[in-house]
């Protein structure tokens, strides 16, 4: 590539990015990147937030976002610092200090690397298939095509899902070099690759395995198909310690019905592939697919123009799977409803509940369609006007995708107010329900107020039984009556009540959208917390008032003295002539493990929190969240894994080596999880256990395989 | 001759594709998600017409 060329490609694609996201970027600061005030956005927030809090307090980050709260939320390895796009926005918080920011610095580069990435993944296709200076034009095209889809508008809201695509490029970028040439090298990147898709999120993980697997399919080479072996070999050896935990803690039944449910809301309408719409008119989730009149103009010129081609089967092969993603993602919309039978018949694909989210591959195999029909085009161009041809198709196709659903900027649904400063100074722990509050608030609230929200919206808890039993019990928090005992049973001091009609004009969509309360029926709620023997008036000012919970005692009850001594750990010191029940308002969960004068205690459930006994006299008692041990654990074996078949791998010297090494290594782990391991922890949570147990099975197997080949 | 009629029919859909989806662009809200429902029987209609051509050569030339 000559120097002019790489100059005028970076500049075009920089230049592109500007403009996309020029409302974004020319905003206020503190405005949010996206297109409606419901937004999984806020989620991410509080989760890089919470993080960053318990870095700030000597421990690595390493549990959920309820966690420290005490709240108990069943934290998957995905959600901890594993996640890229999770350990980016930490990052970049914890430089600029405001999330707005971070998202406006985020979002940009990851589209400038999608760019950069689908060029070179176009050139790895295009090359050989024409002359090298159209595969460049080629690949520029695909480049735009992809990077400026729908897919980034539709999940605006959404880190993980965003920062996918160039890591999805990266894996097929060495899934084809493995292709052409089985170099250890090109294996382990493209098996490391994939590992970073799986982590990022499980849609494009599951959508790219499936991709890989039918690319293969279609080689079918039997070095290829080799390598591919050895690759997936050590993706799986590497990803066992994730995956395996996660296969065990799969939702109940109940949860998956309600995943089920959902798939009807969350598929594509078939017109909205060629109608730039409002999409929040026809569905209930931000779903336009656009295809663009350019792009699917240049997608099917081979159809047209195909005899006498080199590279038919490619094609084929591209335009099917554009054309496979299309009907999965239309879902029950399509004539063939492909989503549910996979759904249905395809081992842990329950969790699909958002066929449309299949385009983040349909778009890919699109685009590579419309590169190699412009490649044919630009053939009838005299060589000194194709680069201005390129520039001009490119600006068609950014103009056609884009105009009118480039990123916004939109104000906050909070703006600073003070009854959060007024709950963000009083001492103590305690939980405040916030009403009205639509789905993003509660996060950003729980940020500003340092304290636990919660939220009429429950959809927010995560799918978390006990909290979401605890969010319908009170009715949405509207029917308050005859509840002032329970509410301090479960921890809830302060109950804040906006009455400002202001904001009810303002979010007036997205309380009607999250089916939040309405004015009218807020208060009531206030009127009778006015009346009530034990509320208290303690804030009151532009429509926010705050009433405190006469009767609640604390975290800990009946009253006894306590303390967080981190987030993780809650000393108590109780005495009593008598034996006693004591109760703890935090949500019942597996993890959380009982001392009781350093004998190990069961907790019990009582209404979803929970209790323990306790026998008469002076009682010293830790609570202690043991997932934080095992998960720092885990992540540390996870690492050192990979870090080690990687390095036996690229160095053939080692190789006579690798057997004794791994099985020293899997027995190592199995007998430091079994004895040394600091809390009792069930089997099927420590992937520690599984990896030790994984790399001994595996390197077994491959010992007594070759002793058997050696004798036949 | 099937080939060529097949592309002329191809043909006449891609442009039919281009035609509509522009028009939907710029109808109101139904009409174009109408429209839209329309390209969509389109598109299926010339990749299916393509790749029902694809096999159908391919396993003329191998019989043959």
């Amino acid at each position: 590539m000559s120097k002019r060329f790489a100059i005028g490609l970076t500049a075009l694609f920089i230049g592109l990015t500007v403009i996309y996201f020029r409302q974004a970027i020319f905003a206020p600061i503190d405005t949010w990147m996206i297109r409606y005030q419901g937004s999984d956005i806020y989620i991410y927030c509080i989760g890089a937030y919470e993080r960053l809090g318990m870095l700030k307090d000597g421990f690595l980050p390493l549990g959920d976002y309820w966690i420290p709260r005490g709240g108990g939320y069943p934290a998957t390895l995905q959600e901890l610092l594993l996640t890229p796009a999770h350990l980016l926005l930490l990052g970049t918080y914890a430089i600029t200090n405001s999330f707005t920011l971070a998202f406006k610095i985020l979002y940009p580069l990851f589209y400038l690397t999608t760019l950069f990435t689908a060029y070179w993944y176009g050139t790895t296709i295009l090359k050989g298939k024409t002359s090298s200076s159209n595969a460049r034009y080629g690949a520029v095209i695909l480049a735009v095509t992809y990077a400026f889809c729908m897919f980034g508008v539709n999940t605006l809201e959404q880190l993980v899902f965003i920062s996918a695509p160039p890591l999805i490029l990266l894996t097929l970028i060495f899934l084809e070099k493995t292709i052409k040439e089985s170099r250890p090298l090109y294996i382990v990147l493209t098996s490391v690759f994939l590992l970073s898709v799986y982590l990022t999120q499980l849609y494009p993980a599951y959508f790219l395995t499936v991709f890989i697997g039918l690319r293969l399919l279609l080689t079918w080479k039997r070095e290829a198909l080799q390598s591919a072996l050895k690759g997936g070999l050590i993706f799986l050896l590497i990803a066992a310690p994730v995956f395996i935990p996660q296969i065990l803690n799969m939702p109940s039944q109940e949860v998956k019905d309600v995943l089920a449910t959902q798939t009807a809301a969350l598929a594509l309408l078939p017109g909205l592939l060629f109608y730039k719409g409002d999409p929040m008119a026809f569905l209930s989730e931000a779903s336009v697919a656009y295809l663009g009149i350019a792009t699917l103009a240049l997608a099917l010129i081979p159809t047209i123009l195909h005899r006498k081609l080199k590279w038919r089967r490619t094609y084929i092969f591209y335009l099917l799977v554009a054309l496979a993603s299309i009907i999965f993602a239309l879902g029950q919309y399509s004539p063939i409803n492909f989503a549910l039978l996979v759904q249905k018949y395809l081992p842990l694909s329950f969790f699909l509940r958002a066929p449309g989210r299949a385009m983040v591959i349909g778009y890919l195999a699109l685009s590579v369609c419309a590169a190699l029909g412009f490649t044919i085009l630009i053939d009838y161009i005299k060589p000194k006007y194709r680069t201005l041809t390129t520039l001009a198709i490119v600006l068609i196709i950014f103009t056609d995708l884009t105009i009118g659903y480039e990123p916004p900027s939109m104000s906050p649904p909070l703006p600073q107010n003070e009854a959060y400063e007024f709950l963000r100074e009083q001492p103590g722990d305690f939980r405040t329900v916030e009403m009205p509050s639509i789905y993003p608030q509660m996060a950003m609230s729980n940020i500003h107020t340092n304290h636990d929200i919660l939220s009429t919206y429950s959809w927010a808890f995560g799918y978390f039984d006990p909290l979401q039993a605890f969010a319908n019990q009170y009715n949405n928090y509207l029917d308050l009556t005859a509840t002032e005992q329970e509410t301090a049973f479960y921890g809830i001091k302060y109950i804040l009540v906006n009455t400002d009609p202001n904001y009810y004009s303002r979010l007036a969509s997205a309380i009607t959208y999250y089916n939040s309360p309405k004015l009218e029926q807020v208060v009531p709620v206030a009127d009778y917390l006015d009346t009530s023997k034990d509320y208290r008036l303690v804030y009151d000012k532009g429509g926010y008032a705050v009433y405190e919970n006469l009767l609640y005692q604390g975290t800990v009850f009946p009253s006894i003295s306590y303390n967080w001594t981190d987030s993780n750990t809650l000393e108590i010191e109780a005495y009593d002539e008598e034996p006693q029940t004591i109760f703890i308002s935090q949500s019942y969960t597996e993890g959380w493990i009982a001392k009781v004068n350093g004998v190990q205690t069961p907790i019990h459930e009582v209404n979803f929190i929970q209790s323990i006994e306790v026998p008469a006299g002076d009682n010293h008692i830790v609570i202690h969240y043991e997932r934080y041990e095992s998960s720092l654990l885990n992540f540390l074996a996870f690492h050192l894994t990979a870090l080690l078949i990687i390095l036996l791998l690229l160095y053939p010297k080692w190789k006579r080596y690798t057997l004794p090494i791994l099985l020293t290594y899997g027995v190592g782990l199995i007998i430091f999880s079994l004895t040394v391991y600091p809390y009792s922890t069930p089997l099927y949570h420590s992937a520690l256990t599984y990896l030790g147990i994984a790399l001994t099975i595996g390197a077994l197997i491959y010992i007594l395989l070759r002793r058997r080949l050696k004798w036949t | 001759m099937l080939s060529r009629n097949l592309t002329n029919f191809r043909r006449t859909l891609l442009v039919g594709i281009v035609v509509i989806t522009t028009a939907a662009n710029t109808s109101p809200m139904w009409w174009g998600l109408a429209l839209g429902q329309v390209t969509f029987a389109l598109l299926i209609l010339t990749i299916g017409s393509y790749l029902f051509e694809v096999a159908f050569y391919s396993i003329r030339s191998r019989n043959e």
